[in-house]
């Protein structure tokens, strides 16, 4: 069987401006912080999760019910949107990032 | 009966009432032969290109653009537990229950797009479990891993192919639910075997944009005929709760966690991520797959359940609330084509459920115990475990264990318990190692199953709610209690967190 890509391991990493050989990476010299989906992933993630505690335990636990629609049903689906547009806002974040680190790479 | 299924059914009293049943058989039982047909030719069209090499067979070689793959993904993620479950939700539960049901799915979509498309797809793999074998360099963990998606996979089958039955049962009553669930099986089992992911990829495509019009088809009808605010209303004056919920709260939390969670441990939204053409496709089609995902079943899961409620608040099973509507408004053809859209959310499931359980059984298990199969030998090996995947669930699904959206939750709960550790937070946390992996794996899957056997808990769903923690807990004591990551895992875990947004396409010949 060929070699899946998954084997094809490019060993070498842009690391201030040189090029570092990834065999002699340390553990304190792998950072994920500034990767281009690391602030839009804790952003979004606080996005999703915040509202959905406030949206959904709020009326399920505090709320009376009463007749009719109830609150639990509009907050629900609230959330949707909320977790919907925070995917867009990822989307975007992400791109940006990705475009800017690029254009520094080649500058 | 068990605890918890006394309490599913306490506040779902159905069971004992109306069966809404197709007006004209024949014209309807011809679309949806044609509709099998269709998906067969399509298997058959790809047999060649599929067993071509590993990659076709696994993920399409790694192919799929952004136009086919936001369809495709969309097909896969509305399952028959969706397609019947949101409805069903609201019809059972009240409109309150499937709110949190439907936001929950899209917040485990986006957390599955935020976490792991991007870097999962970077590796260039053709499983998950062979991603978490890079990440963590362990063939350890690749073998836990596969062993639980194969168990997931399989188990997830059984509620789809439960849909597929009901679904002949209602086209076809003279044959009725145990002969549908085996045709349906035969068809699934023939094209997915044959055509592989390609197959899969394409028939999910036709599969995806038929079930965005056909949930649709019925939402007009309830309007016109009792209005926006009148089929809520008329809902509510033969339910009063279904403005609301019945289910308890903490039932709802725990439907609410799983779901967020569970998408990044369920196998075969993996192997559509590993499909994608890039890093970056798999990410987008993720976001507009969520787009379409809320407007279709806020659509749908609010008006449809609503004028099934107003027509008939006594159906037999939740389920039907779908069939209910259409049988009121719709004429044999459209039925037809209702229950060819119902085939459709089972088929885009069940066939990625087949390739993620075929490819974790005949790829991952196999490459991990050292047996050196050829491509050939592997994609017949893979087509055997999907007949035999599939009809040892379909003898299960003969006398399934409960309503169709509770018993995808039971299996979601699992993967999110066993799989969601390892797959996101390793993902991102360096400090994360094989032993923590497995760890995570082994103690989150054995707690919820512990947790469930023995009905701790009075409420269903409840379960996630300690079994994850428990889970996260593992992996983080198993990592810190044990060596840093290796040079090599690190060597990988910086490799799919790099930008690689150009095309990569993943083929025997690269």
């Amino acid at each position: 069987m060929t070699d899946t890509p998954s084997e094809q391991v490019d060993h070498t990493v842009k690391k201030h401006g040189s090029t570092k050989d990834l065999d002699e990476l340390t553990y304190d010299e792998v950072t994920i912080t500034t990767t281009a989906g690391y602030r839009p992933m804790i952003g979004v993630t606080a996005a999703v999760v915040i509202p959905g505690i406030i949206l959904t335990v709020y009326p399920i636990y505090f709320h009376d019910p009463g007749n009719g629609v109830t609150l639990l049903t509009y907050t629900g689906l609230l959330w949707g949107v909320i977790i919907t547009l925070a995917a867009v806002v990822h989307e975007y974040y992400v791109t940006k990032n990705e475009n800017r680190n690029a254009a520094g790479e080649s500058a | 009966m068990s605890v918890t299924e006394s309490v599913m059914f306490d506040f779902l009293p159905l069971q004992s009432g109306v069966t809404p049943e197709v007006a004209d058989s024949i014209t309807a039982v011809g679309v949806v032969i044609a509709y099998f047909a269709l998906m067969v030719g399509i298997g058959i069209l790809y047999a060649k290109r599929a067993h071509a090499s590993t990659a076709d067979f696994w993920i399409a070689g790694g192919s799929v653009s952004l136009r086919v793959q936001v369809f495709a993904f969309f097909a896969a993620v509305v399952s028959g537990g969706t397609f019947f479950g949101i409805g069903g939700m609201a019809y059972g539960f009240g409109l309150g229950a499937m709110a949190v049901f439907l936001s929950a799915i899209l917040g485990g979509l986006v957390f599955m797009m935020i976490f792991v498309a991007a870097p999962m797809r970077r590796a260039g793999v053709y499983t998950v479990p062979d991603y978490l074998k890079l990440r963590y360099d362990s063939a350890n963990v690749r073998i836990v891993a596969a062993l639980l998606f194969a168990v997931f996979s399989w188990a997830y089958l059984i509620p789809q192919l439960t849909a597929a039955g009901i679904t002949v049962d209602f086209v076809l009553p003279n044959i009725g639910y145990s002969a549908g669930v085996f045709i349906s099986t035969l068809v699934f089992a023939l094209y997915v075997s044959v055509g592989g992911m390609w197959a899969v990829t394409w028939t999910d495509f036709i599969q995806g944009i038929i079930v965005i019009f056909l949930a649709l088809v019925p939402v007009p009808f309830v309007i016109w005929d009792l209005g926006v605010g009148g089929s809520i209303s008329t809902a509510i004056a033969n339910n009063p709760s279904f403005g609301g919920t019945t289910a308890p709260g903490l039932f709802l939390i725990g439907l609410a966690v799983t779901w967020v969670l569970a998408p990044l441990g369920l196998p075969y939204f993996g192997q559509r991520i590993l499909s994608s053409e890039s890093d970056r496709v798999a990410r987008r089609s993720i976001m507009w797959l969520s787009v379409v995902y809320l407007i279709v079943f806020g659509l749908m899961g609010v008006f449809v359940p609503a004028g099934a409620m107003a027509i008939e608040p006594n159906l037999a099973d939740a389920d039907y609330f779908y069939y209910a509507v259409l049988v009121e408004y719709a004429g044999p053809v459209v039925q037809g084509f209702g229950a060819a859209a119902l085939f459709a959310a089972v088929m885009s499931t069940t066939d990625a459920l087949l390739i993620a359980l075929s490819a974790s059984l005949s790829h991952d298990i196999p490459e991990t115990l050292g047996m050196d199969l050829d491509e050939q030998k592997e994609t017949w090996l893979g087509a055997f475990i999907i007949w035999v995947g599939a009809f040892t669930a379909a003898w299960i699904a003969l006398s399934p264990p409960a309503i169709i959206g509770l018993m995808i939750t039971l299996v979601a709960g699992g993967a999110a318990s066993g799989l969601f550790p390892a797959m996101a937070i390793g993902t991102w946390w360096k400090r994360a190692n094989a032993q923590g992996a497995i760890a995570a794996m082994l103690i989150g899957t054995l707690t919820y199953g512990g947790l469930l056997v023995s009905d701790v808990f009075a409420t269903a769903n409840a379960e996630v709610l300690v079994s994850v923690p428990i889970g996260i807990a593992s992996l983080v004591v198993g990592s810190y209690l044990t060596d840093r990551p290796s040079s090599q895992e690190l060597r990988n875990f910086q490799k799919f967190h790099r930008k690689q947004s150009t095309k990569q396409t993943t083929s025997a010949d690269d």
